[in-house]
Order: C-alpha cells, then structure tokens, then sequence
C-alpha cells in the first residue's frame, strides 16, 4: 500500500519529485564542505577520529556477538536490513565527514 | 504489442542510443592518446560517478545476487552491501586519489604504466599488466556468456546465443573505437539510469505482486510465512565468522584494484570531483543492491522449490511475472546495459595497456589511439574466442579472478603512500601474493575454491593479501634504494 501511494504521487508530481531527488544529491554532495580551508591537513585528532571511526563500524559490521533475528520492525522492516540500513547511513555520515575532515584535496 | 516485438523495438532503440553518444563523443577522441584513453583528465562528477558505478556494477548483481538471495535470504545484503559502501569510497581515497595526481604528474596512462614510471621498472609494469590482463579476460567472457544466454531467452531461441555475444562485443567495440573514455563514460551515465532506474521501479512493483493490497508490509510478511530465515542471516559457509571477514577483505578491496575502475579514477579532474564521488557512492549502492536482494527474497515466495543454479533465473522469472510487456523489455535492457557497461570499459583499458604498457608509448600523439582502437579489436577477439572454446574452466576463473584481484592492492597502495617502497617491494608483494593465493586455492579444491575456506576457516583471498603485504615489507627493506624510482607525494 505504501509503494503505491509512493508511485502515484511521483507519477502524480513528476516535477516536485524531480525536484525532490535533485535537491538529496546536491545536499548530498555540498554536505560538509569546507568553505573556508578546503586543502589544509588533517589535524591529529581528526586522524585518531578517523581511525576509530573506521574501525568502530569494522567493529559493528563483523556483530557475530550480536542477536541476528529474523522478526518485522514495525510490522514491515525486518531486523536485519534495518541494522544494515542503519549502519550504511552511519558509514555515509563518516565519508562526509571524512572527505572534510581528513581528506586533503591537492590540486 | 507481444513480448518479443516490445523488445526488439527496446532493443534497437537502446543501440541506437548508445551508438548515438558514441558518435557525439567521436569530435575529441582522436585528437591525442590522453583524449582518448582519459578523457582529457578532465571528467567531473555526473560523469565519472556513472561511469564508475556502471563500470563497477556487471549484470552479476542484477541476475546473480538474486538468484544467490533465493537461497541465502538477507544475509547476501548484509555480508556484501555495507562493507562495500564503506569499503570502495575509502580506497578511492587512499589509492584512486593519489594514483590520479601522480599519474597526471608523471604522464601516465594506464595503471601499469602508472607504477612502472614511479618505480623506474618496466619489470614491475609488466608483471602488473600480466595479472590485470590474466585476471579480467575470465571475466570478461562471463559477462559475455550473461549477455548471450539473455538475448537467447528473451528472444525464445530466436537469437543464437553465439550471434548474441558476437553482437554485443560489437556494439560495445564501436562505441569504444569511435569516442574512447568519453564515449563510455557518456554511455554509462545511459546504462546506469537504465538499470538503477529499473530495479528501483521493479522492487515497488514485484512487492506489490508478491504483497498483494498491502504492498511491502504484506511481501515482508509472506516472506516470514513463508521462511522466516529469509529475514536473517545463516551462519554457515559464507556467512562463518572466518569466511565472513575473509569476504568482507575481499569486496571492499578488489573493486579499486580492477583496472578498468582505477584508469577511471585517473580520469578524474580533480579530487572534490573523487570527493563528491564518495558521497554519493553508498546510496547508490543502497538504491541497487536493496531491489537486487529483495528480487530474490520476494522470489523465493513467488516461485519456490528451485534448487541450485536453477534460481539465477528468478529475476527473469519475476520480470515475466509481475511486468507488462514493455516494462518486462526494460529488464532484461537492464541486463544488456550492466553488462556493457563494464565491457566498454575493460576493452578501452585492456586496449591501452597493450598500446602502451606492451609496445612503448608512440611519438605521434594519434598513434596511441590507433594502435588503442587496433588492440580493441584483438581484445574483443580474444574474449571471443575464449568464450567459444575455453569451455567450464573460464568460468570458475571468473571467481578467482574477483579475489585474485585483491593481491595487488598492497603494492597499489604502498606504491603510492610509502615513500621508500621500491620495485622490489612491489614485485616481491604481487608475485608472493599469487603464490600463496593459488597455494590457498588449491588448498580449498582448485579453482572452484575462491569462496571456500582455505586454512583456519579463512577464504584463500585473506592469506594471498597477507603475503603480498608481508612481501612488499621484505622486497622492500631486502632490495635497497635500488628501483625506488619517483617518490610519491605522501598528502592524505
């Protein structure tokens, strides 16, 4: 039932949903960036950051500690793709922060 | 309008398409070898983020993850999806950055020329071109094989299959010839909207079919009816602890390594262009593995009792199932443009690596070209040929090839980040990584045995990048300053 009213509004509203999708990604792109000091170093402390960063979602990818169970969320998401899906938006959360932080553009 | 004249007019339709932004991307082409293999060095964000998402994305994950997912249930998104779009974004960073700058520095075109100017070592050039070239021709002749076996099905038979290959080899060398990276880049932008447009529409529309009235929510729900496993993660093969690691090392690692990704790369203009890319590269992902895994799992409810290979058909399966015609024709496009949109690219790189790694960059500035569109030609001869006579082997090469990749990431990556790694670094680390490697294969039953385990429950892929990076160490402090060659900038 929610795909369709998803699919209807976007047949519906072509142009806001155009809008919409175009609006994410530019977000998506500018997010975090530096308008004062785009190729300075990294400091020390972002380094460290970026290390236990990296190496916290290692952590929580290799969860064989964890319960994987196979029950509905809400009654529609199953336990599992949500902490995937979780843990994606952290992973994409540390790029952005990542490519601003720590990552020196040398052009 | 029947199945089969919707997509012959699809068909045709998406040639015509392809061949058309070919020929506009033709004006600049011939121009110089730098225009032709790299674009200029000038591609930007659109572009270059389709091109390498299309390049990275083979029709596997749209026919064989599905099919894999009818069995394994979630868990083929949860070992793959996540560790992937952390894993290549951060590679784009430590190896795809600094390879672009230094090969701009240094005037390089194809990786291997790439590391063989910074070690002053033509040696570590052509061992490097050696495995590139003996890893991605398997894989190239079981995209082939996909593409052939589809056109035959969808066509009823109509089409044979070795007329179907020879014809998609042809389409994908003439746009290649004509536009070089730019025309392929320009037609991946086309075959990546295809195919990430279709499994996004398709996921709403097979949940519906499977879901009834009550769309995803009631899919979910007949999956749990159904299976309930389907919903988590097994924990043996694969998904053991051991193996998982092992896998979750592999996936992340061997997509910057393929070269057809990595002279992509290079083709950047500039690194807030590699930083927008890896942004954008985890949702991308989520937009298509999600659909891919779900087609399977919705599958399994829809069409169950398949055994074995039997459910690599379930995506045409729902295809035919839940789509009207002209929708059902979109899918298997879908098919055809994953497919070439990854060939294209291994031709043009395979192409310039035999122009330029092979015989020595030409002084006439079209001779490259001519020389990159000639060995094209044999490339895609070659893959041919492989395809018709190499029988079952080259297909259990294709797994070893995916992982065998991973044994050239230590001398990539140090190549590029530590300063006194030299060519005997890199020589010691690429040969003693495949040693082991094959070693560990053999271990774990030949060349059917990259995705069993090896020693201790890890895959043979953990133990050949271990060697190459305990090989790059000892070559390096055991060889002297001799072959340290150009030392890299060390930025971050």
């Amino acid at each position: 039932m929610g795909s369709a009213v998803i699919l209807a509004w976007t047949a519906a509203n072509r142009v806001e949903a155009t809008r919409a999708v175009a609006a994410a990604a530019y977000g998506l792109i500018h997010a975090g960036r530096s308008r004062r000091m785009p190729s300075r170093m990294p400091t020390t402390l972002n380094k460290t950051i970026a290390w236990a960063g990296a190496l916290a979602l290692l952590v929580l990818h290799l969860d064989f500690w964890r319960d994987r169970g196979t029950s509905l969320l809400m009654g529609w998401m199953p336990q599992e793709l949500a902490w995937r899906m979780g843990w994606m938006l952290l992973s994409t959360l540390y790029l952005v922060w990542f490519c601003r932080a720590v990552w020196v553009e040398e052009d | 309008m029947d199945p089969l004249t919707s997509f012959f007019i699809a068909l045709v339709a998406y040639v015509a398409l392809v061949l058309g932004v070919g020929v506009m991307a033709t004006r600049r082409a011939g121009s110089s070898s730098e225009e032709y293999f790299l674009a200029g060095r000038g591609l930007g964000t659109l572009v270059l983020f389709m091109a390498l998402f299309g390049t990275n994305c083979t029709a596997f994950v749209l026919v064989g993850i599905p099919g894999q997912s009818y069995h394994d249930g979630l868990g083929v998104f949860s070992i793959n999806a996540p560790i992937i779009a952390l894993g290549i974004p951060l590679t784009f960073w430590a190896i795809g950055s600094p390879a672009r700058r230094l090969a701009r520095e240094l005037g390089a075109m194809t990786p291997a020329e790439l590391y063989s100017r910074r070690f002053g070592s033509r040696a570590v050039g052509m061992v490097m071109f050696a495995f590139f070239t003996v890893y991605t021709l398997p894989y190239m002749v079981t995209a082939i094989r996909g593409a052939a076996v589809t056109l035959t099905v969808v066509t009823e038979g109509q089409v044979p299959e070795w007329f179907g290959g020879a014809a998609v080899l042809v389409v994908a060398l003439v746009y290649t010839s004509l536009g070089g990276m730019r025309a392929t880049a320009w037609t991946n932008v086309v075959q990546g909207v295809i195919f990430l447009g279709f499994m996004i529409a398709a996921f709403f529309v097979f949940a519906n079919g499977v879901g009834g009235d009550e769309g995803i929510g009631g899919a979910m729900r007949a999956v749990r009816d159904h299976d309930p496993e389907l919903l988590g993660v097994k924990d043996t093969g694969l998904y053991a602890p051991a193996a998982w690691t092992s896998w979750s090392l592999a996936i992340s690692l061997t997509v910057v390594a393929f070269p057809h990704m990595l002279v992509r790369l290079m083709a950047a203009d500039s690194d807030r262009t590699l930083k927008n890319i890896c942004r954008l590269y985890p949702v991308a992902l989520i937009a298509l593995w999600a659909p891919a895994v779900m087609v399977g799992v919705f599958g399994a409810v829809a069409f169950p009792g398949l055994e074995g290979k039997e459910s690599d058909r379930i995506f045409s399966m729902m295809v035919t199932e839940y789509l009207p015609p002209a929708l059902s024709a979109l899918g298997f496009l879908a098919v055809l443009a994953a497919v070439m949109s990854t060939l294209d690219a291994q031709i043009l790189t395979l192409g310039s690596m035999l122009s330029r790694d092979i015989l020595r960059p030409s002084k006439d500035p079209k001779g490259d070209v001519r020389r990159g569109r000639a060995f094209g030609v044999v490339i895609a001869v070659a893959v041919f040929v492989l395809w018709r006579v190499g029988g079952q082997s080259i297909f259990s090469l294709a797994s070893v090839s995916f992982s065998g990749y991973v044994t050239l990431t230590p001398a990539l990556f140090l190549g590029l980040r530590w300063r006194r790694f030299n060519a005997a670094g890199a020589l010691t680390s690429i040969l003693g990584a495949n040693a082991v490697y094959f070693l560990a294969l053999e271990s774990a039953g030949g060349l059917g045995g990259a995705m069993s385990p090896a020693w201790f429950g890890y895959l043979p892929v953990m133990w050949g990048f271990l060697a190459g990076c305990a090989g790059a160490v000892l070559g390096t402090y055991l060889g002297g300053q001799r072959g340290a060659g150009v030392a890299p900038a060390t930025g971050t």
